[in-house]
């Protein structure tokens, strides 16, 4: 589109005319008449039509125009004769409605024309885009073979190489072989030499040595001073069969020492590590069983423990005599049971961290946010405690001081002392829990009362509504006129009020008190009521009251911590274990939990 | 830590004696038996000729110093300086000589290895043992002394024949399955003897004492193969160094192995110490300060080799100094030339050839490596402490340097001029250790076991 869009300028539409004028031309005057009418009145078009009818030849110009547009479908330019000597006329009416048909045509094919061009030129630049991409693929295609062939000839070439290679390698294989063989040949010689030379060597040797005894050498000689005594003291023994034997006999018994030896110490190896399997086994069945009890039910744990272990004291006697056999039926006993067990926990391992390779994929980030809450939690908590221990601390230290001030020579008394004090932590931590325990008791009871509250007021507020409808019932019995409904509203709000004196200070401030979603209820259980006035009092009472305790379940919520709360602190000043517990350290945390 | 006076020495020759009382050193052909407590000296003897070997026999009773040139070996009392022996191999010459484990016998071998004499002292009695094999350690003793293992070649072929000490009888004698033995070493608890194979065969056959084959190991073909071997005091692992730098395990159950220490020249692991020396550069002052004529006289200025070292912990990720041995010469300065455990069996050091200036020490307890010490020059001989798991190194300069657990010290040797230690031994008592120069030799008194580790802590007051 862009390319058309630069394409139309003015010069490049008088070409396509031109271009158009030129295609035309040949076709007919007709057209060429056309297409020159809608060119604003120039010499040349003067001049043409001129040129075409002049004053002589009107007729026969008019003749020509009605034959031709007759040709063309046109109504006849002439009237239509009266008689047949009549002349033909001059239709003027008809001539200006073939010009205005024509007109038209002609402003129809212009247009056409225009559209054509357009086209024309559009196809124009795609048919030049696409011969350009054309050229561009053609260029790629030709890279490519190009490309093609340099990499076949590298291809080839390498070929080449690694033939070369191989060939190199064959040789080399074969030179090596070769080379192999020539060593063995020259190890082989060397040592046959060496052998030939050896033996030559020690026939030399025997007859030197021959030579050297022979000679009766003189010099060969020890000359001592005196002979000295043996090491051991002992004189020597002649050589017999006896010192060989016994020779024997003493070399056997070092070797069966040694082996001795070594047997003991494999026996004690061996030993160590029963021992060690044994002690294996029985960790992996005291941290198996309970680990399989876990999931299904806890309270089992220390049982099932108890029970592995009861059969392990039982089979451990005999166990321990067959240490020493080392009996093979025992050793595969063991090591069956051993792998066995170990199979199992290897599972449980995989398992577990399974559970924990899921976990970790799935619950990351909504984990991470609320551990981090967590954490702010945690991190405040255990500041808290910090402050509190370091608190505890310094008047322990306090104490520990005041206590070594009085009497820092006895260090038994104040281990004692400090006794006490872990013994009146402990105690006083016991206290607390039940206390702890004790206060969410009574918060459970403060609930309960106050939900009896909100029953009560209810089932008074229902037994009210009943007794107004009885009243109103009655009114209506004497009184015989149809009253609106709105004033009987008003009449009974206004006996209720007057009727319960008592009632009525509660009912208001229950009433100011109401969010407007409980205030709305009312107004609509009373229109209820009233519109079922004519059905039977019983009823309509229990249905007001149902309806109320739809609401009361709001209400119920948003009434109790302000209402109750005074009672609630009161009740609670006056239990004993509150004033038990309200230390200044711990008073802060327990405000809080009242809270 | 103290040092005695410097004393004369030649051939490296100064010795403790077993019982740890005395201490005997050859100068030139003279030999000298101190007191190790006073370092009074107590006997001197004269032999014939220069001393080429000195050897104290088990009992602390006799002497016994051979000149392998003349092919003689003198024997001296230490109770009875009057008495003497000596032995004239004569013509069948000598290359080396030995005590026996009851130091009543000399088992002297004769030029060629033609044969083993074994002279008693108590009898007129001379033994010979035919065809004892040319290898690098072709004789051992059981550690109770009893038996004595010993190589021999016949026919082309290796053997082993088992002797009783006592009297000198052939217990066991069996064929080894090696090309060309090279050692034999009995297991401290003298029941196992571990025999390894020549440099060109990756080869150790454990051989009961009765002469079965309990098990043979190879850990690989081809290339050069097993360097040195040590036994765990213990008996519980005989480790193996050989020629591709890695030390191996065996266990003393299945003799298999147990683990394999490599000796990479980069250490990575964040777990291992990496003590490092480094050259202390004297403090600016210091150097004005000695220049007054007055204190140049009193203390030489040292040169640049005898200058102050102390350790430092290098970060870990740390290579160290490799030496790139000739390929084309015979004894190539690569693998694992150096083992020992020490005394307790937890500790095992190690040097790497090509990698000389660095000691390993690995915790058997853990199979791990546990410290490397590097040094500034190329290590001549580590020893541990007998009692403790101690280890004293020397690396052929003026320092001799101790590495235990709890740390390592660098410690100068005091005296005027140079005082190059070429090796070291410890008394048996590992208080006190003898620092062997090419002419020279000072013993070198530690702080008593108790307060090591205050010797320890004062580190800096040391070096």
């Amino acid at each position: 589109m862009g390319d058309w869009m630069t394409v139309t300028d003015p010069e490049s539409q008088n070409i396509s005319l031109y271009t158009s004028e030129t295609k035309m031309s040949p076709s007919s005057l007709y057209s060429q008449q056309v297409l020159c009418s809608s060119i604003p009145l120039s010499k040349n078009v003067h001049s043409f039509f001129s040129a075409f009818c002049t004053e002589e030849n009107i007729e026969q110009s008019i003749s020509y125009l009605d034959q031709e547009l007759t040709t063309f479908g046109f109504p006849s330019l002439y009237e239509e004769p009266k008689s047949k000597e009549a002349k033909k006329e001059l239709n003027i009416v008809a001539v200006l409605n073939c010009m205005n048909e024509l007109l038209v045509l002609q402003r129809k094919n212009l247009l056409a024309q225009e559209n054509v061009e357009t086209q024309n030129l559009k196809l124009g630049s795609d048919m030049d885009h696409l011969q350009s991409c054309y050229a561009k693929l053609k260029e790629q295609l030709e890279a490519s073979r190009r490309e093609i062939i340099g990499l076949q000839e590298r291809d080839r070439q390498l070929q080449c190489k690694n033939r070369n290679l191989h060939q190199l390698l064959k040789n080399e294989k074969d030179e090596v072989q070769k080379l192999q063989n020539i060593i063995a040949s020259r190890a082989t010689q060397y040592n046959h030499d060496m052998k030939r030379k050896e033996r030559e060597y020690n026939k030399l040797k025997e007859r030197l040595h021959q030579l050297v005894m022979n000679k009766k050498d003189k010099k060969i000689a020890m000359d001592v001073l005196n002979y000295v005594g043996r090491a051991d003291g002992k004189r020597g023994s002649w050589r017999t069969g006896k010192t060989e034997a016994r020779n024997e006999d003493e070399m056997y018994k070092i070797l069966l020492n040694d082996y001795e030896y070594r047997q003991k110490q494999i026996l004690m190896e061996n030993a160590e590590l029963k021992k060690v399997l044994q002690q294996m086994k029985k960790e992996m069945i005291s941290l198996l069983s309970p680990q399989k009890k876990t999931p299904r039910e806890r309270a089992d744990e220390s049982t099932g423990a108890v029970i592995s272990d009861v059969e392990e004291d039982g089979g451990e006697l005999s166990r321990e005599s067959m240490w020493d056999l080392s009996c093979e039926t025992v050793r595969e006993q063991l090591t069956n049971s051993i792998r066995k067990q170990w199979r199992i926990l290897k599972s449980h391992v995989e398992k577990l961290d399974n559970q924990v390779s899921k976990v970790n994929l799935e619950g990351f980030n909504d984990e991470d946010v609320i551990s981090r809450q967590d954490h702010e939690q945690e991190t405040e908590k255990l500041e808290l405690e910090i402050q509190q221990c370091k608190e505890m601390i310094k008047t322990q230290q306090q104490l520990l001081q005041q206590q070594l001030a009085t009497a820092c020579d006895d260090d038994t008394t104040s281990l004692l002392r400090d006794c006490y004090l872990l013994e009146e932590k402990e105690r006083l931590k016991e206290e607390w829990s039940l206390f702890k325990e004790q206060k969410k008791n009574f918060e459970r009871e403060r609930r309960s009362f106050t939900e009896a509250a909100i029953r009560l007021g209810l089932e008074r507020k229902a037994f009210e509504e009943e007794r107004a409808s009885w009243l109103k019932q009655q009114f209506l019995n004497m009184t015989t006129f149809d009253h609106p409904n709105s004033e009987n509203v008003k009449l009974f709000s206004a006996f209720s009020g007057s009727s319960d004196q008592d009632n009525l200070p509660v009912h208001s401030k229950q009433r100011q008190k109401k969010p407007p979603s409980t205030s709305n209820g009312s107004p609509v259980c009373t229109s209820k009521m009233t519109k079922s006035l004519p059905a039977s009092p019983t009823l309509d009472s229990c249905q007001t009251r149902s309806c109320v305790s739809e609401h009361s379940s709001v209400s119920v919520l948003t009434v109790t911590p302000e209402e109750m709360k005074p009672d609630q602190v009161g009740r609670e000043c006056t239990s004993q274990t509150w004033s038990v517990v309200s230390r200044p350290g711990a008073q802060p945390g327990c405000s809080v939990d009242a809270l | 830590m103290n040092f005695s006076e410097v004393f004369k020495l030649s051939s490296l020759l100064c010795k403790f004696s077993p019982d740890g009382k005395y201490l005997a050193s050859c100068v030139q052909y003279r030999l000298v038996v101190r007191d190790v407590s006073t370092l009074q000296i107590l006997q001197l003897y004269t032999c014939l000729d220069q001393v080429q070997h000195m050897e104290w026999s088990a009992d602390s009773l006799f002497i016994l110093c051979a000149m392998y040139k003349r092919g003689l070996v003198q024997v001296w009392s230490l109770e009875q300086p009057e008495w003497h022996c000596k032995i004239d191999e004569g013509s069948a010459g000598l290359v080396a000589s030995c005590w026996s484990p009851d130091g009543r016998h000399i088992l002297n071998t004769t030029e060629f290895h033609l044969r083993v004499t074994v002279w008693s002292l108590c009898t007129k009695s001379v033994s010979y043992i035919k065809y004892p094999k040319a290898c690098q350690q072709g004789m051992a003793f059981t550690r109770d002394g009893r038996y004595m293992a010993l190589a021999e070649r016949r026919d082309c072929k290796d053997f082993v024949s088992i002797f009783v000490c006592s009297d000198w009888q052939l217990l066991r004698h069996f064929d080894t399955d090696t090309q060309d033995l090279a050692g034999v070493e009995w297991a401290p608890n003298g029941c196992v003897l571990a025999v390894w194979d020549s440099c060109l065969e990756y080869k150790v056959l454990l051989y009961s004492l009765d002469g079965r084959l309990l098990s043979v190991y190879s850990a690989y073909e081809w290339s050069l193969g097993i360097k040195s071997v040590a036994w765990s005091p213990s008996s519980q692992f005989l480790a193996i160094g050989s020629y591709d730098g890695k030390v191996r395990l065996l266990n003393h159950v299945t003799w298999k192995m147990t683990t394999e220490f490599g000796h990479p020249a980069a250490i990575s692991n964040p777990k291992t110490v990496v003590y490092r020396e480094v050259e202390k550069s004297p403090p600016p002052g210091l150097g004005h300060l000695s220049l007054p004529p007055s204190r140049a006289g009193a203390r030489p200025l040292t040169n640049a080799a005898a200058s102050e070292s102390k350790y430092e912990v290098a970060s870990v990720p740390i290579s160290l100094q490799t030496l790139k041995p000739a390929a084309d010469r015979a004894n190539p300065r690569m693998g694992v030339g150096m083992l020992a455990f020490s005394p307790d069996s937890y500790f095992l050091a190690t040097r790497n050839d090509n990698i000389p200036n660095a000691v390993w020490v690995w915790d058997i307890q853990k199979l791990r490596l546990f410290v490397v010490l590097e040094q500034l020059c190329p290590v001549r001989s580590f020893q541990w402490d007998p009692q403790q798991p101690r280890l004293a190194i020397c690396t052929g300069g003026n320092k001799v340097y101790l590495w235990s657990p709890a740390g390592c010290v660098s410690v100068q040797v005091p005296g005027e001029g140079d005082f190059p230690v070429l090796a070291l031994c410890w008394h048996s008592s590992g208080d006190s250790l003898a620092l062997l120069g090419k002419d020279h030799f000072c013993l070198c008194f530690l702080e008593t076991s108790k307060d090591v580790g205050a010797a320890f802590g004062r580190r800096d007051s040391c070096t």
